[in-house]
């Protein structure tokens, strides 16, 4: 009997799992299996054949809807955390009226899974919604995968010129070798991202001990050894650590604010050339000037001033510290980064500006914010494309200022409004729009919330109604006071930058990839431990420049012009 | 029915239909285990041709170009490359000298415990570290090393000593990783072996009483005679994993100071093959390593035949 009922059991636990497997929501790919419908496009009039629908079925161009008979176009999307179901969004609902484009969506569960296997298996849905890499882009866009925009651009693309218009260096990222334009980006220029180099003191502790914000190295390094030995606290312990930071470089790292009063260094990994751009690429960690602000890091580190664990911390770490309230500056872009939001500690830090450097003046790095690596590929619309011209128009709508209302909130008076006359925008202007309580960034139906293509201007994005004054010190006034903190920075950019998208040869990829992996591995290295005192600014300078050449720099340096030049 | 001396004794010469016949559904059981293997893991070896061809997907596995060895060539030439491979090899050597012994010795103390509760609380306690997920561990390692909060120092602190900055100092990212491995997994390794050793009938013991043997001398003649197998097959094994020392956990341990000694082939190719979906040169490093685990599994299992009884085959 016993064994009976054991054998029922499990036979019923068996029947369960597999049940559990079959009802499992197909997920569908491109190659059209099960699930999701992937009809192209049926129009009645018009035809299916060429690459073109008859302009007897298009509206001229900038005129809405799109289409005058119906047309379909098939998207494929990852599943995203913030939007519900594509298929009865409204934005989705509120884009079919407006161009009289009805939607296929294509559900992916997984973006970086599936699009190696879409790219290899030849049967490409009419539009991809997975970002590209730039190599990709220039891989398959050169084999024909994605089509060539160009001539939409030229025809149809009364919002992306005004995108080229506004910055560029987008028309010049999005062109691959051979000088197609493969892809469509999604563009947001965040102002308070272009200063990332920030450094933040604590206010609090030059109060207490009477120093004004330091303007020079000199004024910085006296500014610590204060913090150090003066017991800025006040808890009558000499735990304070001046200066702390995470990694050699990230947004998160307090090297790169200091080594730019020597010599101006961004803080994106792998991007260490020298600025301004004069048409010659060069890097900046083999120039006397570093080697000079290798030598003031490493006194820092040595008398005590600067965090021995800055190197082996992570940021969770750090805000650890910070919040035990023992932090006197830290590199950051934002207190959020380093502080658990609306605490004491959170309040209590001021963004300074950038310190006079050797050169007399004060530097800081210029970060080109709106088109990133990851954004410039958002989009692309393959050969399997039926309309493509009714594809590009259909994404250039989304360019515009007047669907980006509904295509990051949703419904105006529910999600959003615009501004009432008299509220001020985060830049202190006359605001433009405000969400509201309807609207949340988490698993929501009624936008697509920044999972299509946008166009966002940095006026645009600080014409947001700005928080009350009163919450400035709180996670709620936060976008005003990093605003404010990058207008400290602002005035000593130069905005002339090597580009930062960069597409290299199929021919040299992995030549580059080896070559320039090793370079900045041993770049990151050398100067930890030139700073941590391994290796000595003085006499292990020349046995590091001599390894750099070892490894390739000048090779690096080459292909990166080859790359740079090709694209003109 | 009574088996006849010829139907046990008969020479087998090929197929014996009949033996088949009698116990045909044991091979059904097996057929579909066999099937599931022989589909989806000797199946697609086929592709392992794309180690020696610039694989490119618009032209598929077999209409790619070949390019012999120059995958190979590239990844052999690489700047770091006898660095990075010693350090996998180094720590995988290290991790099974040093993890081999723990759960053993681990499994023959429990086994000697005379109170259950006792036994069951250190079972319990070491073995819970298991089910930490590898994020959460490493997030711990390196908050109990930290310099001037972490509790390893303090306690150094405490005695008298200067604190140490573990995580900057490259000839201890092996020790770290190793130990904190032997932390974690003791418990859960020690099951095995544990396992085999309740299996020991207690006469044995019983009989080492009576001829007066001491504990450590029922351990070494009793206890130990038994492990020795399992702990052939598992050193066999696990020498068969020696070119795969895991990604995650080197990742999250790694920083710029330390990198000397914590780059191992598994984050190097994440760091270059992030930026190409480079199937090829990726395949021909996991034939690379495939290769070497396959000649050291094989070696070591004829070693094993020579010296004792007991072998993978």
């Amino acid at each position: 009997m016993k064994s009976r009922k054991l054998f029922g059991l499990v036979s019923l636990l068996l029947v369960l799992v597999l049940l559990a497997a079959c009802t499992q929501t197909p997920t569908t790919t491109g190659t059209g299996t099960t699930g999701a419908t992937t009809t192209k496009a049926t129009t009645t009039a018009g035809t299916t054949t060429g690459s073109t629908t008859t302009s007897s079925n298009l509206t001229p161009a900038g005129e809405l809807p799109i289409v005058k008979e119906k047309v379909e176009l098939e998207i494929l999307i990852a599943a995203s955390d913030t939007v519900l179901d594509y298929e009865t969004n409204g934005m989705t609902k509120k884009m079919e009226e407006w161009t009289n484009v009805h939607i296929n969506w294509t559900m992916v569960a997984d973006a970086a899974e599936s699009k190696p296997l879409l790219l290899a298996s030849g049967d490409y849905p009419e539009v991809f919604r997975i970002s590209m890499t730039p190599e990709e882009l220039s891989l398959y866009g050169g084999k024909g995968v994605f089509i060539d925009l160009t001539s939409y651009i030229d025809q149809y693309g009364i919002n992306m010129k005004q995108m080229f218009d506004y910055d560029s260096s987008v028309k010049r990222g999005l062109t691959i070798p051979g000088g197609k334009i493969v892809s469509l980006p999604t563009y947001s220029k965040t102002y308070h991202m272009t200063a990332c180099n920030k450094m933040w003191v604590n206010r609090t502790w030059l109060e207490a001990l009477d120093i004004e914000v330091p303007k020079t190295l000199d004024d910085f390094y006296n500014m610590l050894v204060a913090f150090k030995n003066d017991d800025p606290n006040g808890n009558n312990t000499a735990d304070e650590v001046p200066l702390t930071g995470v990694d050699v470089v990230s947004w998160n790292s307090s090297i790169p604010y200091l080594m730019s009063a020597f010599i101006v260094t961004d803080n994106t990994p792998g991007r260490y050339f020298v600025q301004p751009y004069t048409g010659a690429v060069d890097v900046v960690f083999d120039k006397p000037e570093w080697r000079e602000g290798l030598k003031y890091l490493n006194k820092l580190y040595a008398e005590g001033l600067l965090d021995a664990e800055c190197f082996t911390q992570d940021s969770a770490l750090r805000r650890q510290k910070v919040e035990s309230g023992v932090i006197g500056a830290t590199g950051s872009n934002a207190p959020s980064a380093f502080a658990v939001a609306d605490s004491e500690l959170f309040k209590a830090y001021d963004a300074i500006p950038p310190l006079v450097g050797v050169s007399g003046k004060q530097q800081t790095a210029y970060i080109p914010s709106g088109m990133e690596g990851t954004s410039v590929g958002f989009a692309t619309i393959t050969s399997a494309c039926e309309n493509p011209d009714v594809a590009f128009r259909w994404f250039d709508l989304l360019y515009s200022e007047e669907t980006i209302y509904d295509n990051l909130f949703g419904t105006e008076g529910e999600q959003w409004r615009k501004a009432d006359a008299g509220e001020l925008g985060i830049n202190g202007e006359p605001a433009i729009w405000k969400t509201l309580e309807g609207f949340s960034g988490v698993q929501q139906n009624n936008s697509w919330y920044q999972t299509l293509p946008t166009f966002r201007r940095a006026e645009w994005r600080l014409g947001e109604v700005a928080a009350k004054p009163e919450n400035y010190y709180l996670r709620a006034g936060m976008e005003t006071r990093i605003y404010d903190a990058t207008t400290l920075y602002e005035p000593h950019y130069n905005t002339n930058v090597t580009p930062h998208i960069i597409y290299i040869d199929e021919s040299v990829a992995s030549e580059y990839a080896d070559t320039k992996t090793a370079l900045y591995d041993y770049m990151y290295t050398s100067t930890a431990q030139f700073i941590t005192g391994g290796m000595n600014p003085e006499t292990d300078w020349d046995g590091y420049l001599s390894e750099l050449k070892n490894i390739g720099l000048e090779d690096y340096l080459r292909m990166t012009q080859e790359a740079l030049d090709a694209v003109g | 029915m009574a088996l006849s001396y010829e139907s046990v004794h008969r020479k087998r010469k090929g197929i014996d239909l009949k033996r088949l016949k009698k116990s045909w559904q044991l091979y059904v059981i097996i057929f579909l285990p066999l099937a599931f293997i022989l589909l989806f893991h000797y199946g697609p070896m086929y592709g392992i041709q794309i180690a020696f061809k610039e694989y490119d997907v618009t032209k598929g596995i077999f209409g790619s170009n070949w390019v012999a060895w120059k995958h190979f060539d590239r990844f052999i030439g690489s700047y770091n490359f006898r660095n990075i491979v010693w350090n996998t090899v180094s720590i995988s050597l290290y991790s099974l000298v040093f993890g081999l012994p723990v759960p053993i010795i681990l499994a023959i103390s429990l086994n000697e415990c005379d109170s259950k509760k006792y036994k069951k609380f250190v079972q319990t306690v070491t073995y819970a570290p298991h089910f930490i997920s590898m994020v959460v561990m490493v997030s711990m390692v390196i908050l109990a090393l930290s310099l001037n909060n972490g509790i390893v120092n303090n306690i150094i602190a405490a005695l008298g000593g200067t604190r140490i900055n573990f995580m900057s100092k490259p000839e201890m990212f092996k020790s770290i990783y190793v130990l904190s491995g032997i932390w974690q997994n003791m418990g859960y390794s020690s099951i095995l072996y544990l396992a085999v050793l309740t299996g020991i009938d207690p006469t044995l013991y019983e009989a080492a009483i009576i001829d007066g043997a001491s504990r450590m001398k029922k351990i070494r003649h009793i206890d130990l005679p038994f492990l020795i197998p399992t702990i052939i097959i598992m050193l066999i094994l696990a020498l068969g994993q020696i070119m795969n020392v895991g990604f995650e956990k080197i990742y999250l341990m790694q920083n710029k100071l330390n990198l000397s000694a914590s780059e191992t082939i598994a984050t190097y190719i994440y760091k270059i093959g992030i930026e190409n979906a480079n199937f090829s040169y990726s395949a021909a490093i996991g034939l690379f390593n495939s290769v070497i685990n396959c000649v050291l599994i094989v070696l070591v299992n004829q070693v094993a035949r020579k010296v004792s009884e007991t072998s993978l085959w």
